[in-house]
């Protein structure tokens, strides 16, 4: 499984631009909760003055549904396998993380029969990871890199899997990889993507 | 059917039926253009046979040259002739919809499941679901052709069990009425019944019950194939269509060459189509286009994101008899959305969010067997969870979308069409439009008589009402004009009301002139102004 694990890693473009991630634990709640505070006086203006106002538009919520909305991000596919396209995101620089065929790897990797070994440890590392995020608020290329693992460890099963089908399946499925790389890299060598 | 289930189901249905009538007529943001368009078509059609160009009883509906199918338009006819041209009789429709479609949820989950306890949760998440109430409550054609479609997919199943051929014709004639109502289905149909017929084990023996189906589907079809070859038939699919687009696709680099758009388009639609999938879309980020979205809110609430992996954790497990039917619905219905270049187009999609929506109440199934011994527990607290988000859910559609969208959702029409039936009727009428689209208002308001509209609009057209797909609406129409105004140049114009939204005008350009009268401001719900009225002054 580590050899599968440091293939997967090694075609991953996520991993070629070496990411460092910075800038991880930066935590400001009482700047949050001001500006949070603010937004809710403005809606509250606007809306006609209810009992319901309190229920419904109080900083609590906006402080929860904007971290809310970066652990949504991280949940959209978008983000890792299409270079945020169609919805890229403003104010951060989007980046291919996966291949396409790395998201077949990730599907055909939840059909392992060896997923149950690791369901655990993906379980919690996932929950955990976005924990993180919702707490951290990491949404840049770098910040995100801890994510990477448990895409890594499905595409990981998913690969053993596919060395296990048929010949002329395998060959087929590796071929089309091999063509979305050089592809991808051709743009990647001619400096056009980082 | 047991009674415990049977009462609660009717109740379900009563309840999404307040839920979607609850002031539907008015719901403080507005109704916009494409509302008036069917609203207006429809009552054009009730009161001379003919549509806003004076074609007589259309095959599709030119309205803005988007060529809309023409089901929701005959079916309102008995609405408008009972409630005449209202905004509560236009969208009266799709709110019926809304609410059948509660009901034929419940037998569609119960022929797939054979599971009453499924059935009624689907139909109680159909009743309260943002997407369902949302586009019920406005004059979405899609609504009905999804109804449509869910009634055909419920025969079908049907079909699959009994194996009655009649099932299998009135699922065909389903189907062929979801393609009368809405775009999406005309590409999604066709090939749900083809997929599902070459799926079944030796389908080739039944040969002559698909031939069969074919003719009567063809025939029932017949008045849209005798327009195929003309653009009204396909001019919107290419108009909105990525594979027409004249710029490359994202990512591309000129100096590599074309090869580059082997890799790029499909990367490009295959990113479009997965996106229809995307958890973020789904149940955070909502529709792109403002129009369609409720602040705070997407398609599916945040708590039934668990209750879908559950369900569709739950469902790969069960490996259900007919579960090839709900695959089919689920990945085939994101296509025609996927083709266009939108990001999660909600609305051409939405025969996507049926199918998830009986996943998930798969998932809260399997969460009450998991939860065997906290059953009471678990019901009482999705309840309250359910209550406070559905009440939230309203506190925004209700309070806080028409301080937001009013804009979105054209808001002002109605006061400024009662303030111009004020007026003489020799004043000539300007409003700044620079897309032409504002005149739909003055027709359903009845400001603009139809008989005038459609003698000029008809002369525009004249024979090329299918044929033509470009721009051919008026600008002028007796006293009125809807078109961009040259204000620099037009100001001095004498007996004239000119209308601004206020986006396109500010007071600036108009106060301190002795010529010019502020007639009226017409204000948004947010309080800021919606339209200016400006007048101008008759010297003697």
């Amino acid at each position: 499984m580590l050899i599968w694990i440091i293939v997967t890693i090694l075609i991953t473009p996520w991993f070629w631009a070496h990411p460092v991630p910075t800038n991880m634990f930066k935590l400001d709640l009482r700047s949050e909760v001001q500006q949070a505070r603010n937004t809710v006086t403005w809606e509250r203006g606007k809306v006609e003055p209810s009992r319901l106002n309190t229920y419904f538009l109080n900083w609590p919520v906006e402080v929860v549904n904007k971290r809310l909305s970066v652990v949504m991000e991280n949940l959209d596919i978008g983000n890792y396998f299409f270079a945020g396209h169609p919805r890229e995101r403003v104010g951060v620089e989007e980046r291919q993380k996966f291949f396409f065929f790395q998201f077949v790897l990730f599907i055909i990797g939840f059909t392992s029969p060896h997923l149950k070994k690791y369901k655990n440890f993906l379980i919690i590392y996932s929950g955990v990871a976005i924990l993180a995020v919702f707490v951290f608020q990491w949404r840049s290329f770098e910040q995100t890199i801890p994510l990477a693992i448990p895409f890594v460890v499905l595409m990981a099963l998913g690969l053993k899997q596919v060395f296990a089908w048929q010949k002329k399946w395998m060959i087929l499925f590796l071929t089309f990889s091999l063509l979305e790389i050089a592809a991808f890299g051709t743009f990647y060598v001619k400096g056009i993507l980082k | 059917m047991r009674k415990k289930i049977l009462l609660i189901l009717i109740g379900t249905i009563l309840f999404g039926a307040f839920l979607r009538f609850y002031k539907l007529g008015d719901n403080g943001m507005g109704f916009f253009r494409d509302e008036a368009a069917l609203g207006f078509n429809t009552w054009s059609i009730l009161q001379t046979g003919a549509d806003e160009y004076g074609q007589k009883f259309p095959i599709i509906f030119r309205s803005f040259e988007v060529f809309f199918l023409p089901a929701y338009v005959y079916l309102s006819l008995p609405i408008f002739l009972i409630l005449g041209p209202t905004v509560f009789a236009t969208r009266a429709l799709s709110a019926i919809s809304g609410i059948l479609l509660i009901l034929v949820t419940f037998f569609v989950v119960k022929e797939l499941f054979k599971s009453e306890k499924i059935a009624i949760i689907s139909a109680i998440l159909v009743a309260i679901s943002p997407w369902a109430i949302f586009y019920s409550r406005g004059a979405f054609e899609g609504n009905l052709s999804l109804l449509a479609f869910a009634m055909g997919v419920y025969l079908w199943l049907k079909f699959c069990g009994t194996n009655k051929a009649k099932f299998f014709f009135l699922s065909l004639a389903f189907f062929v009425g979801s393609m009368y109502s809405y775009q999406a289905p005309r590409i999604v149909a066709p090939l749900f019944i083809v997929v599902s017929i070459l799926s079944q084990k030796l389908w080739w023996r039944k040969w002559k019950l698909w031939v069969y189906g074919l003719i009567l589907s063809l025939i029932m079809y017949l008045p849209i194939l005798t327009i195929t070859a003309y653009p009204a038939s396909y001019h919107r699919a290419i108009a909105v269509s990525i594979l027409s687009r004249e710029n490359s696709p994202p990512g591309y680099y000129d100096k590599l060459g074309d090869w580059q758009k082997l890799y790029l388009a499909p990367k490009e639609l295959l990113s479009l189509y997965l996106h229809y999938f995307s958890p973020n879309n789904l149940f955070f980020q909502s529709d792109y286009n403002p129009q369609r979205i409720v602040e705070g809110f997407s398609v599916f609430y945040l708590w039934q994101l668990p209750l879908l992996i559950f369900g569709v954790w739950k469902f790969i497990k069960t490996k259900l008899k007919e579960s090839k039917n709900l695959l089919l619905w689920i990945f085939l219905t994101p296509i025609p959305a996927a083709l266009t270049a939108d990001p999660f187009h909600t609305y051409r999609a939405i025969l996507l969010f049926l199918p998830l929506t009986i996943l998930t109440a798969v998932g809260f199934e399997q969460l009450l067997v998991w939860s065997k011994k906290m059953k009471g527990f678990v019901i009482l607290a999705s309840l309250f969870v359910l209550s406070y988000f559905l009440l939230f859910y309203f506190f925004q559609l209700l309070n806080f979308n028409p301080i937001a969208r009013w804009r979105d959702w054209d808001y002002g029409y109605s006061e400024l069409s009662k303030f111009i039936k004020s007026q003489p009727e020799t004043l000539r009428v300007v409003i700044d439009d620079i897309n032409t689209e504002s005149y739909i208002h003055l027709l359903f308001n009845q400001v603009v008589p139809i008989s005038e509209y459609q003698a000029v609009a008809g002369s525009l057209v004249g024979g090329d009402y299918y044929k033509n797909p470009e721009f051919l609406r008026p600008e002028k129409v007796g006293r009125f004009e809807f078109r961009s105004v040259d204000w620099p140049t037009e100001r001095g114009d004498l007996n004239t009301l000119f209308i601004f939204p206020s986006n396109r005008l500010y007071p600036s350009e108009f106060s301190g002139d002795p010529k010019l009268k502020l007639e009226k401001i017409i204000y948004a719900p947010s309080g800021e102004p919606a339209f200016y009225l400006v007048k101008t002054i008759n010297e003697n």
